[in-house]
């Protein structure tokens, strides 16, 4: 393949898909999203949280702090609440609030002088009008918020960072240490960067709830591109086919409530590829799921590398009996129908103990590791009888440190290589699982399982894109496998190495 | 070729004794056992609680779950049965003395005792085997000649465009492929093929001839859906094979006699060619078993793959450990299958022992 496309256009090719993918996986929540990026509104149903809840908690800490026990979270507790106050309110009432706080903070510094605050509080409560004023007598400020960039983890930060990062990457390295460079960056910070995406199954604010029924009161909004939160269901929205196949009569179900920030009903941008049976967006869908199965196919590959490198440098080094027992067991794992043992494993494995990704990544690296430890054994037998690996001997250097520092990076080309097509195989296989139903299913979406759910062929939308991404993964993964396996051989240092890939 | 032969027999000893130890580990890997899942679905049936406490002894009784680990295997191996009512060397009364692999007892199911493992993979693998030898051969047909032909037209427009389409069809999944196969052809487009199924309900109504269209019609689809895969594999090795054949001495010496370019492919470098297929037949043949779980379980096609799927979601280890077990037992048989017949085929691999790969 990479001899007709030629490896610099067939890496291109590559470099250009998985940034796409990349991309939307680690830009999903500034894609799709139930939050605003930007909004001026007034809060009100926190501000009368706060205000209602404000004299239990200054009691509380007004007694705790008397008692000299361990006041800490409710003093933090009567601190958030000021806040919350303070953002909704101008003028003389802010001054009246500001009063009362240093009056609480005094009495955080100074315990000893007792008493006054909790009652002032409840005056407080009565000016602020809670009691039968209503909301059009206290008008509250509007503040500008960030609520998508506010979800984001330490994590996701990192992530886009080192997108950027990878994006630049090859106009900054030196020629030769491009590629595995930009490869092992890529495995790394992907696998690591997902384990932030796991615990986000439950994600649903009820923000997008409250600005529709009034409780939070906007006056401008900036929603994100696909104003659908992965999780948020529609119920009257059941099967809605994508909006631009849709017939006049499915767009036109007065039923159907229109939530803040989403489009009209008849409007293209309602649901561009449908929604699934709780009437979920699909596209939010698969743009998040992105980030678990592509995170799973890179955690699974660095797994089948680190064992496949460790193994096959042991059984190439030591030789004698380790590589006798190397070779059986290779040939025992080999024989074993992949597929068909991974799925046993992820089936077997309660799904309580490890989360449903890693055990899958972690099943596929134990079964796939032989390829690449191969690979290195074969490598390594062959490094280790050159002239510097000699010098190395007779310098006195130990045989792992030889291995490891001399040997192992002049077998690294063919080990990307083969890391390349690891990961399409783990993208695959773990689409496969997931549409089978034993690996990641509702409410985290993930590609295989978002097809799972669905398979009737009427509602073709929620099997024909996500099947889609996984091509366009797997294609990527290979272009960058033939790629390497090009340009690697081309390249000076990698022409011999590549002898033993093959 | 007998010596070569009895070798690799030899060397199959030790696999074969590493894959029943790890089939048995994957059984007791799993933390817990067996029993407290039968006991969990017995808790759900049986309204007194006594009941399902006396099951689950009795099932750990029946399965040996309360003796050691070895003792455990050695029950699971055979040819002896050390239950209590196995064979009387081991104690037992010996109503029932052989159990285990060496005498071809995979065990029943443990929800539904009275479903033997092996018979029923059996009847299973009936209908299985039949469809991948299909798909093989489809594959096996389209991709011969596409590889040869794109091999002799290196370079040219048909090459690069067969190749990316073959590296296309590389990267696709096997249940997507069912599913827009489905899709095209079934209800929801042309309306072509039936897309449930190896046969319709009425088919048992059917005379001789318009049953066997029936079945013919429910097969193309999956047998499609099968050989996408190993045909854009197998077409790709064979490019690769015939481009390296091209390249040999004796092709450039059949030319230079002035033989016909025709002559030269078909009497020359076709056969050489095929030698690296013959090996692929090994790794193809697996592939395909654990292809039959996705393809069955989208056609909904009563095979092996799709027993393998049921007994996944009802923890029928025995079921489960069996299809492991033929799985690998048909990829071992194949690689031996592959090798003796490229000994056949190649005399230098014959002489110098085994095919020196990794």
């Amino acid at each position: 393949m990479a001899d007709r496309l030629g490896p610099r256009r067939a890496l291109r090719f590559a470099f250009v898909l998985l940034m796409f993918l990349y991309g939307t996986a680690v830009f999903a929540p500034l894609l799709a999203s139930d939050l605003p990026l930007t909004m001026v509104a007034s809060n009100e149903r926190a501000f009368f949280r706060a205000l209602r809840t404000l004299p239990i908690v200054v009691e509380e800490a007004e007694a705790k702090l008397g008692e000299g026990g361990d006041s800490e979270a409710s003093v933090r507790a009567v601190r958030l609440r000021f806040d919350e106050l303070q953002r909704g309110l101008e003028g003389e009432r802010h001054l009246q609030v500001e009063e009362l706080r240093q009056a609480f903070e005094m009495l955080v510094s100074d315990p000893s002088a007792s008493g006054s605050v909790a009652e002032r509080t409840a005056q407080l409560r009565e000016t602020l009008g809670l009691e039968g004023a209503g909301l059009e007598d206290s008008k509250l400020v509007a503040v500008r918020s960030y609520p998508v960039f506010a979800s984001l983890t330490p994590l996701d930060a990192f992530w886009m960072a080192s997108f950027f990062a990878l994006l630049f990457a090859p106009f900054c390295l030196p020629r030769r240490a491009g590629p595995w460079l930009l490869g092992s960056t890529l495995l790394i910070t992907l696998s690591v960067g997902a384990s932030s995406s796991f615990g986000r199954a439950d994600l649903l604010s009820g923000l997008k709830a409250d600005m529709t029924s009034g409780d939070v009161r906007v006056e401008s909004a900036l929603f994100v591109p696909v104003p659908f939160g992965f999780a948020e269901t529609h119920l009257d929205e059941g099967f809605l086919p994508p909006s631009w196949a849709r017939t006049e009569e499915q767009a036109r179900n007065d039923s159907i409530d229109v939530r803040a920030g989403e489009p009209a009903l008849d409007s293209l941008q309602r649901h561009w590829l449908g929604t699934d049976a709780l009437g979920r967006d699909v596209l939010s869908r698969l743009l998040h799921g992105g980030r678990l199965s592509l995170a799973v196919g890179l955690l699974a590959a660095l797994i089948v590398c680190v064992l496949g490198v460790v193994l096959g440098t042991a059984a190439g080094m030591f030789g004698g009996w380790v590589d006798l027992c190397f070779l059986r067991l290779v040939e025992i794992v080999q024989s074993f129908p992949a597929f068909l043992l991974i799925l046993a494993g992820v089936a077997f494995i309660p799904s309580g103990t490890l989360h449903p990704a890693i055990t899958i990544a972690i099943v596929i690296g134990v079964v796939g590791w032989t390829e690449i430890a191969r690979l290195v054994r074969a490598e390594l037998l062959r490094l280790r009888e050159l002239e510097l690996a000699t010098a190395a001997r007779a310098l006195g250097i130990p045989p792992l440190r030889i291995a490891f520092r001399h040997l192992l990076p002049l077998a690294l080309p063919p080990v990307l290589v083969a890391a390349a097509f690891a990961t399409s195989g783990a993208v695959l296989t773990e689409s496969a699982i997931s549409f089978l139903g034993f690996g990641i299913g509702p409410p985290v979406p993930s590609w295989g399982g978002l097809i799972a759910v669905e398979r009737d062929a009427s509602v073709w939308w929620l099997q024909l894109f996500p099947g889609l991404f996984v091509f366009l993964t797997v294609l990527a993964f290979n272009l960058l496998g033939e790629g390497l396996r090009g340009s690697l051989r081309a390249g000076s240092g990698g022409a011999s190495a590549m002898g033993g890939a093959e | 070729m007998y010596r070569f032969v009895l070798r690799r027999l030899g060397l199959l000893i030790p696999t074969l004794f590493g894959i029943s130890v790890l089939v048995f580990a994957l059984m007791h890997l799993v933390p817990g056992d067996p029993a407290a899942m039968v006991g969990a679905e017995a808790d759900g049936a049986v309204a007194a609680n006594v009941d399902a406490t006396a099951q689950i002894e009795g099932f750990r009784r029946r399965y040996l779950f309360d003796q050691p680990l070895w003792k455990q295997y050695l029950h699971y191996v055979g040819p002896f049965s050390l239950a209590s009512d196995g064979h009387e060397w081991f104690g037992g009364t010996g109503r029932d003395p052989w159990n285990g692999l060496l005498v071809l007892d995979l065990g029943s199911e443990f929800l539904r005792p009275q479903v033997d493992v092996g018979s029923e993979l059996l009847r299973r693998l009936a209908i299985t085997l039949p469809l991948t030898a299909l798909a093989i051969l489809l594959a096996y047909l389209l991709s011969i000649p596409l590889g040869i032909y794109s091999a002799v037209k290196s370079g040219s427009v048909f090459d690069k465009s067969s190749a990316a389409f073959v590296f296309a069809m590389y990267a696709l999944p096997t249940f997507w492929i069912g599913l827009l196969l489905q899709w095209a052809f079934g209800r929801t487009g042309l309306d072509w093929l039936p897309t449930i199924g190896l046969t319709s309900p009425d088919a048992a109504e059917l005379e001789g001839g318009a049953r066997l269209m029936d079945r013919a019609a429910h097969l193309v689809l999956p047998v499609a859906c099968y050989a996408v895969g190993s045909l854009a594999y197998l077409s790709r090795q064979m490019r690769v094979g015939m481009i390296e054949v091209l390249g040999e001495d004796y092709v450039r010496m059949a030319r230079a006699k002035g033989l016909s370019e025709y002559t030269v492919v078909s009497k020359h470098a076709f056969r050489n060619s095929l030698l690296p297929l013959v090996t692929l037949f090994a790794t193809v043949l697996p592939a395909l078993v654990g292809g039959s779980i996705v393809v069955e379980t989208v056609f909904d096609i009563p095979g092996m793959g799709l027993y393998v799927y049921e007994s996944l979601l009802r923890r029928e280890y025995n079921a489960i450990m069996a299809a492991v077990l033929i799985g690998s037992l048909t990829t071992v048989a194949g690689l031996l299958a592959s090798d003796v017949l490229y000994a056949w085929i190649d005399p230098r691999i014959r002489l110098s022992g085994r095919r020196t790969d990794g």
